[in-house]
């Protein structure tokens, strides 16, 4: 995590002759300039991650990945049945709320193949970001359609926010993928810092409304206990019913969500946390029988590529297993 | 939240990408004229121009999103995919209440309107909360549309009822013990 020297911070420097008026605050400012704060310097450091150049295949795994969690989504649900829902119980704000109450199911439908016909672009790698546009937003616009029943959906809401910000990403061309640019670099670190702050958000928010008692309380044992149908109900009850054991799921699950920065700043830790997640979400759709496989996958497309060296394809993984199975 | 090399190698990594290969040359002792010199003095601007660009994009789509979900998650904003991220954030306890809809027929009877299990209607039962709200117009329409929804004819009742349930889990038998019922409103048909 060697801080790099941004060629652009040069800007903000005060220009040779700017200190040189005779005036003290010009002089402090300059002195700052040379001895820069630990805030600035923090924020410089961050900065000069986010913006350093980064190798084209690295940006190619992430946006392919996601476009590909994105185009599963589309495929894995019945997007029609959202025209099941009479116009009189469309409720909920969201970016496509000024659309009619009732979209016909002939629409859904089509939104849902152009979507995926995007996602073919992408992994096609040909027009990959126009692709990649097409299928972000007909993924977002079913999401906003099927979640406008009053509740709010938050099933793949990561993913769409993940997604938002590699929709500014440009996708190396063939044979470039080796090449490092800043316009490769930033994507990937761009949706990694998004990952980290909506699941550090999902901390906070239990802490904020609930304090430290929603993990060292009874407060997972009924959760437990009130959830609905599960594939495991019997052994969400069980857990329920041994308070340490459900205040460590509780306790573990906060942990995770409140340190989801300092996992994924690391590169080594990265894969870790995507496998975290996929455990505490595993657990979550086991027990509650809630879905949100969305957030494992969107986790692992960012987390996984971006835990390996960065001279290391995605595609390198292959080799071990060839190499474990030569005679 | 760069890569460990990627960061490192940063300015050296940047300059070979964005200055065509000068640093190449230069290694190799290439003798380059002074026309050549000027047209990669050129290249390694707009290089640097592209490369400076980049950095404003970076910067505006990263910290705008970043801002966007954490303002959101400030001030609670419920605007999908603008969300306040409270997921189980609320204490549970053995306490908790449930709402449910019920059609009166002209004798008194009451019929529980069952919401189908699909999530898209499931999810509708969190507007009965609202309902009372709404205006009579709204009110019967979404009355009428629960009823239809559930497979019963609204001409067979002259109400329909939302209800409010407190109740108390046993945590052996799981079962809820309805301490009180509210009726928060009533919609005629």
């Amino acid at each position: 995590m060697t801080p790099t020297p941004t060629p652009g911070r040069a800007a903000t420097s005060t220009p040779p002759g700017a200190a040189a008026t005779g005036t003290e605050p010009a002089t402090a400012a300059a002195a700052q300039v040379r001895h820069p704060g630990r805030v600035t310097r923090f924020v410089r450091g961050i900065d000069a991650r986010l913006t350093a150049p980064g190798p084209g295949f690295r940006l190619l795994e992430v946006h392919t990945l996601v476009a590909l969690v994105i185009g599963l989504r589309l495929v894995a649900r019945d997007w029609s049945a959202v025209a099941d829902r009479p116009a009189a119980l469309t409720d909920g704000l969201t970016f496509v709320s000024w659309l009619p109450p009732h979209v016909p199911d002939r629409v859904l439908v089509a939104l849902a193949v152009v979507g995926v016909a995007g996602v073919g672009l992408v992994v096609a790698r040909r027009r990959a970001q126009l692709g990649f546009v097409v299928a972000w937003t007909a993924y977002a616009v079913l999401c906003a359609l099927w979640g406008s029943s009053g509740k709010v959906m938050h099933n793949d809401v990561l993913t769409v926010w993940v997604g938002f910000v590699l929709l500014f990403a440009r996708v190396p061309q063939r044979g470039r993928d080796d090449e490092r640019t800043v316009a490769f670099g930033w994507p990937p670190r761009a949706a990694l810092t998004v990952l980290a702050v909506v699941y550090w958000l999902t901390g906070v928010q239990k802490v904020r409304h609930s304090g430290f008692d929603w993990a060292f309380s009874d407060n997972m044992s009924w959760i437990l206990r009130q959830g609905g149908q599960a594939p495991a109900t019997g052994l969400a009850h069980w857990v329920a019913d041994h308070g340490l054991l459900a205040g460590a799921l509780a306790t573990g699950a906060l942990l995770l969500e409140l340190t989801a920065p300092v996992w994924l700043v690391w590169r080594r830790t990265r894969a870790l946390f995507a496998l975290a997640v996929a455990v505490m979400h595993t657990s979550i759709w086991l027990f509650l029988g809630l879905d949100y496989s969305a957030w494992v996958l969107t986790a692992a497309a960012v987390a996984v590529p971006m835990s390996l060296a960065p001279t290391r394809r995605l595609g390198d993984m292959r080799r071990f297993g060839t190499i474990s199975t030569a005679p | 939240m760069g890569d460990t090399g990627a960061t490192s190698r940063g300015p050296s990594a940047d300059e070979h990408t964005a200055g065509s290969g000068v640093s190449d040359e230069h290694a190799m002792g290439a003798a380059v004229d002074d026309e050549q010199a000027a047209g990669q003095a050129g290249d390694d601007g707009a290089a640097a121009g592209a490369a400076g660009r980049d950095r404003r994009v970076a910067r505006v789509v990263t910290w705008g999103a970043v801002a966007v979900i954490l303002l959101g998650a400030a001030v609670e904003i419920e605007a999908w995919p603008v969300t306040s991220f409270r997921l189980f954030s609320t204490m549970r306890t053995a306490d908790g209440a449930t709402t449910s809809l019920v059609a009166i027929a002209p004798d008194g009877t009451q019929t529980p309107v069952p919401i189908p299990e699909h999530q898209v209607l499931a999810t509708t039962s969190h507007q009965l909360v609202e309902l009372r709200d709404q205006s009579p117009r709204q009110q019967r329409a979404e009355a009428v549309a629960w009823l239809e929804l559930a497979g019963l004819d609204p001409q067979d009742f002259v109400a329909v009822a939302v209800d409010r349930s407190a109740w108390t889990m046993d945590p052996d038998t799981r079962e809820r013990h309805v301490r009180s019922t509210t009726r928060l409103v009533e919609v005629p048909l």
